[in-house]
């Protein structure tokens, strides 16, 4: 499913809609349609409590939702996550077991580790030890890059950047953009400023409705409140 | 766990009932799951909720990890009745 690059149908299209979800009685997402190609990095945006990770983990299948429908080429796939190959999902918190080392971890995810981490030489030394033992930006860091370079034809990032030192974030978005010629990335994080450049296409998560952004980018975020200035 | 405990001595002791030779056998069935429930306790902490992304991202579901779970206390418990049976006949 995954090798994109070898695919000769074409790129692969993931869609996702028919999500309506509500907490206590308030509708978190309604309209949904949203789409990601592979060859494509799209940004999801949305203040606090929009419902993005919640989206995230719908797609991915985690979250069972009535009517949901995730399709690849057309084809419906809920769960997403019990299809080999098709796509991960980086959580906000934690993913890795305590007890995992990094090469283990990376081992089982199908990743080479000293390839994915090829730009970050100051990870190689970390590779035997756990989750735990690591600096919160450098686990965080580890953690999306084995996520990044698995073999999967689409990857979810929710908030990949938290805490991430600004020198690895530009690394790693460059990482982002040259491992999506062979997969789509689905990224939600705050840090709108490394996010923006580096997406093909960017939706909006506002009061429940998916707003595909066109144009000038910013100020429609300013617009719906997103952005102050 | 409890239900899942509570459901596997059920499993053995109903038919006990059912067939009249259950007496006597609930506090031995209870020793035995209270000796057998620490390994499956370590187990379910192991695959405990906050671990369900690693799991998931390797394409398993919350019930095959626990149906794992079920199998491992559902035989260590026949084994531990087995071996009380054998050591009190």
């Amino acid at each position: 499913m995954s090798q994109n690059s070898t695919n000769p149908a074409g790129p692969q299209v993931l869609e996702a809609d028919g999500i309506r979800i509500e907490f206590g009685g308030r509708q978190v997402l309604g309209s949904i349609y949203l789409r990601v190609q592979t060859g494509q990095i799209v940004g999801l945006l949305g203040r606090n409590g929009s419902g993005k990770s919640v989206l995230l983990q719908t797609i991915f299948g985690a979250r069972a939702v009535a009517d949901a429908s995730v399709r690849v080429n057309g084809r419906r796939v809920v769960p997403a996550f019990r299809e080999p190959g098709l796509l991960n999902y980086l959580p906000q918190e934690p993913l890795l077991p305590p007890s995992l080392t990094l090469a283990r971890a990376a081992a089982l995810l199908g990743v080479d580790i000293k390839a994915a981490t090829a730009r970050f030489p100051e990870l190689r030394p970390q590779f035997g030890q756990t989750l735990g033992e690591l600096s919160g930006g450098s686990a965080r860091l580890v953690q999306a890059l084995l996520l990044l370079h698995a073999d999967t034809a689409f990857s979810l990032f929710d908030e990949p950047f938290s805490g991430v030192m600004p020198v690895h974030v530009e690394t790693l978005a460059e990482e982002m953009q040259r491992v999506k010629a062979r997969k789509g990335l689905l990224i939600t994080d705050h840090r709108y400023a490394e996010v923006l450049p580096i997406c093909d296409v960017v939706y909006l998560l506002h009061q429940g409705r998916l707003l595909k952004l066109e144009g000038d980018v910013r100020e429609q975020l300013r617009d719906y409140g997103y952005l102050a200035s | 766990m409890l239900g899942i405990s509570g459901l596997i001595l059920l499993a053995v002791l109903l038919p006990a009932i059912h067939e009249g030779w259950s007496d006597g056998l609930l506090p031995g069935l209870l020793l035995t799951k209270l000796a057998t429930a620490p390994v499956v306790w370590y187990l379910s902490e192991q695959l405990r909720p906050g671990q369900y992304w690693f799991y998931f991202n390797l394409h398993m579901s919350r019930r095959r990890l626990w149906a794992g779970v079920v199998a491992l206390d559902g035989g260590l418990f026949l084994g531990g009745a087995l071996l009380m049976r054998t050591v009190l006949s």
